[in-house]
């Protein structure tokens, strides 16, 4: 099927053909790839260092700025979100981002997505406790005090077990503002009065909120409710990025109710740059490859890879999660891998889905006639090649200034178990332990935009130093077989390892081990060689 | 009239696309110089086009300087109706080749004045110099287009009501519900198709085998009004084996035996490719 496009809409040809009687203009030849409405990301804090619920003099070219860079992830419309802050930052903010079409700028800014204050305290997560608030008795009146003139918000986040919370849902709801359940303690019976009030999305499924009792499911119970008001689908937000939600949750939430399943980022400034320290509005978080966690002490060398975020032994830093910084198509990819649904559910829960929970699915996040022309062009495996909106590519994999998405902010190191011996010459990785923790490395990092790096703890007696080919053959030369052997071993392991993981050879780069770091060499550039 | 029997649906259809694509090709069409191709709807004929699209995509043939003429179209039908034939006509050969949409030409079953649409599209006919080649199907009931039994012989383009049996088959494609079938159609007559210099029929499947055997050995008769191209100078008969099993051993042994003959008109396959 082709698709034809005029006018920055999506047109039906075959009108054109019979009533028009004419052909089309230009072709592109997209080369078999597959076409899609682009991803609507629901919820994201912000990316590249720009912070939403900052309160800076030029919101305006922060916003602008990530409507930009989104694009390469596959992203065309958004909503900006901002989390719980105090009501002078939401004052000064929320006016200076009004909704906004896409276009050669950028993506289009759907609305506003305010999460909290209005949330509760037990499930604040990473907002800070000092600006929640609750509803006094003029309710709706406080709200207004709190963000000011709605005009330019599309969702607001809240907990439903505050008190007046109901009139507030109704007020929001008559507003066209959608109403989405999240940071809260409520039971299931709160949960569906909120439904019937007009709350209709739930932020981030099982995170902050109670988690899933057979007697009391609480929120999450809505997905199977039958409670609800008829006909009206309840969605729910859900982090795929390997950490904020076990695969197997997300494979029990999206088969009980796979047609609200909404794909989000909710992506923290952090998104797109290295690992490290970064602001989400007024907390800290610690960034370590794929995971944001709320800055505590500096984390364990060994990572949060090794250790899983519950981990009891896990005293550094917190383990409270902090957003997210996994880039949308890496989301979309993780999901449908996690899930094993069909690539069509994969891309409508990033797209079509967030349409319809906004009420825009005439328009977006569809592919149907009439439609604004907002599609990206992936490859077999959802890799986006290229992102147009309104017909117009925007971002095209092969143009010098094409992002391609990286997976983890930094090339992820391969630690190997403890057990590996710490003689000189040590055990080849034999190809079962490789692809156990290979397949990590697989589901985050594609070989066309990571690299991955060989960490061996032997090689301390190398003192630290990457072997270079030319160096260990001059080394062999005068050494002998103590030193010939970790060569061919090491050789043998980097060629199992490569064909494990697909990866090209001069994508391998050796590198000192972990807990002998030298200060400068540690930190390997952020794109691929 | 030629009668070309091939063992199998595909081999059928191959056949029949080969002809019009060497027809079109050595006619050498041009600016001034247009094709004329009258043109089917229906499950027989499907296997054609896309014989004929797979020729056009391999740069072999291109319908550039082709002008075409649907059969029939129902009456009150919406254009973008998913059984009307102009969305047939789109999805299985319109959408995949270069045709010029101007040359494109159906029936339009929604017209204000139906009778004024069917002078208007014999007009059309005359002024593109009369149809070069006419493809067509034949009906259970040996009709040829919506031409039903006891339509006249040298009837032109008008509305005609649909027989029973014709609703009845076409239930299928509309859930099963005959209050949605539609009950007239315009068409070409059956003097329309006689004017034109060649005429094919293709026919496929053991239900038409009985109407094979009506149109071609026995005599011409309205109430099988493809008998009627048994006056036409230039005919040919495509159809599989098992649409010949009506007919007579003699008939289909002595139309085998011409083979060798028939494939000669299929056999060079021409190309536009080399520099026609």
């Amino acid at each position: 099927e082709d698709l034809w496009v005029r006018g920055g809409r999506i047109l039906d040809p075959e009108k054109l053909f019979f009533e028009e009687r004419r052909v089309a203009d230009e072709r592109r030849d997209c080369g078999g790839r597959i076409l899609a409405p682009g991803f609507i990301d629901v919820q994201i804090n912000g990316g590249f260092g720009v912070d939403f619920s900052q309160a800076t003099e030029d919101v305006g070219s922060g916003v602008a700025l990530v409507a930009r860079r989104i694009l390469s992830h596959g992203v065309t419309s958004f909503c900006p979100t901002l989390v719980t802050s105090p009501p002078e930052v939401y004052h000064k903010v929320v006016p200076q981002i009004p909704v906004k079409s896409g276009g050669p700028h950028g993506a289009g800014v759907l609305g506003l997505h305010l999460e909290g204050p209005f949330i509760s305290r037990e499930k604040r997560g990473a907002h800070p406790e000092a600006h929640l608030r609750s509803f006094e008795a003029n309710a709706f009146q406080d709200l207004l005090a709190t963000y000011g003139p709605l005009d330019n918000v599309r969702i607001v986040t809240l907990a439903p077990e505050l008190g007046h919370s109901h009139e507030v849902i109704r007020e929001l709801t008559t507003r066209g503002i959608c109403v989405s359940l999240g940071h809260s303690v409520a039971d299931l019976r709160a949960a569906e009065d909120a439904v019937w009030s007009g709350a209709t999305f739930i932020t981030h499924l099982f995170n902050a909120m109670l988690p899933f009792h057979h007697r009391d499911p609480g929120i999450v119970g809505l997905l199977t409710s039958d409670r609800l008001p008829a006909g009206r689908c309840i969605f729910y937000g859900m982090i795929a990025d390997g950490t904020h939600t076990n695969p197997a949750a997300l494979r029990i939430a999206h088969r009980a109710h796979p047609q609200g399943l909404v794909l989000v980022t909710d992506a923290i400034p952090a998104l797109g740059l290295g690992n490290g320290r970064h602001t989400l509005g007024q907390q800290e978080v610690e960034v370590d490859g794929l995971t944001a966690y709320v800055a505590g002490e500096p984390p364990d060398p060994l990572g949060p890879r090794s250790q899983p975020a519950s981990c009891p032994l896990c005293s550094q830093g917190t383990k409270t999660l902090s957003g997210s910084i996994a880039p949308m198509d890496v989301c979309v990819r993780h999901f449908l891998r996690a899930t094993g649904c069909s690539v069509e559910s994969a891309l409508e829960a990033a797209s079509l889905h967030p349409a319809q929970l906004l009420g825009l699915e005439k328009s977006k996040g569809t592919l149907d006639f009439g439609a604004d022309a907002d599609f990206v062009v992936l490859d077999d495996s959802l890799h986006v090649q290229a992102t147009y909106i309104s017909g117009l590519v925007l971002a095209s994999c092969g143009d010098p200034a094409w992002e391609a998405p990286m997976c983890p902010a930094h090339p992820i190191s391969v630690i190997l178990p403890s057990s590996v011996s710490p003689w000189p010459w040590h055990t080849p990785i034999l190809p079962e332990q490789i692809a156990t923790v290979g397949s990590d490395i697989r589901d985050w990092c594609s070989p066309r935009s990571g690299v991955v790096v060989l960490t061996f703890s032997p090689f301390g007696f190398w003192g630290g130093w990457p072997p270079s080919p030319l160096l260990m053959g001059a080394v062999l030369g005068t050494g002998g077989m103590c030193l010939a052997l970790p060569l061919f071993s090491s050789l043998c392991c980097k060629a199992q390892l490569r064909k494990c993981l697909q990866v090209q050879s001069d994508r391998m780069v050796w590198a000192p081990p972990v807990g002998r770091e030298q200060p400068g060499k540690n930190h390997l550039p952020r794109r691929a060689l | 009239m030629r009668l070309v029997i091939l063992d199998n649906y595909d081999l059928a259809s191959e056949w029949a696309a080969k002809y019009i694509c060497n027809r079109i090709i050595q006619f050498k069409p041009g600016q001034d110089r247009y094709f004329t191709l009258g043109l089917p709807t229906g499950s027989t004929p499907l296997g054609c086009y896309k014989k004929l699209i797979e020729y056009h995509k391999n740069g072999h043939l291109s319908f550039k300087y082709v002008k075409t003429f649907n059969m029939d179209e129902y009456v009150g039908l919406p254009r973008n109706h998913p059984e009307s034939y102009h969305s047939y006509m789109w999805n299985n050969f319109f959408k995949h080749i270069d045709i010029d949409p101007n040359n494109a030409h159906i029936l339009d079953g929604n017209a204000a004045d139906l009778q004024a649409e069917c002078d208007a599209f014999e007009k059309k006919i005359k002024e593109a110099g009369g149809i070069d080649l006419f493809v067509g199907g034949i009906g259970p009931d040996g009709h040829i287009a919506f031409n039903e039994p006891g339509s006249s012989l040298v009837s032109r383009t008008r509305l005609k009501t649909l027989a029973m049996d014709t609703i009845l088959a076409n239930a299928k494609y509309f859930d099963g519900d005959l209050s949605k079938v539609p009950t007239m159609a315009l068409t070409v007559g059956v003097g329309t198709v006689m004017d034109a210099r060649e005429v094919m029929i293709l026919i496929t499947g053991a239900h038409k085998a009985f109407a094979l055997y009506k149109a071609i050995e026995e005599g011409v008769n309205h109430m099988w009004t493809v008998s009627a191209f048994q006056q036409h100078p230039r005919t040919i008969f495509v159809c599989d084996e098992d649409a010949t099993l009506e007919l007579r051993v003699k008939t289909v042994k002595y139309f085998k035996g011409l083979m060798h003959v028939h494939n000669k008109l299929v056999d060079p396959l021409f190309s536009m490719k080399n520099g026609n």
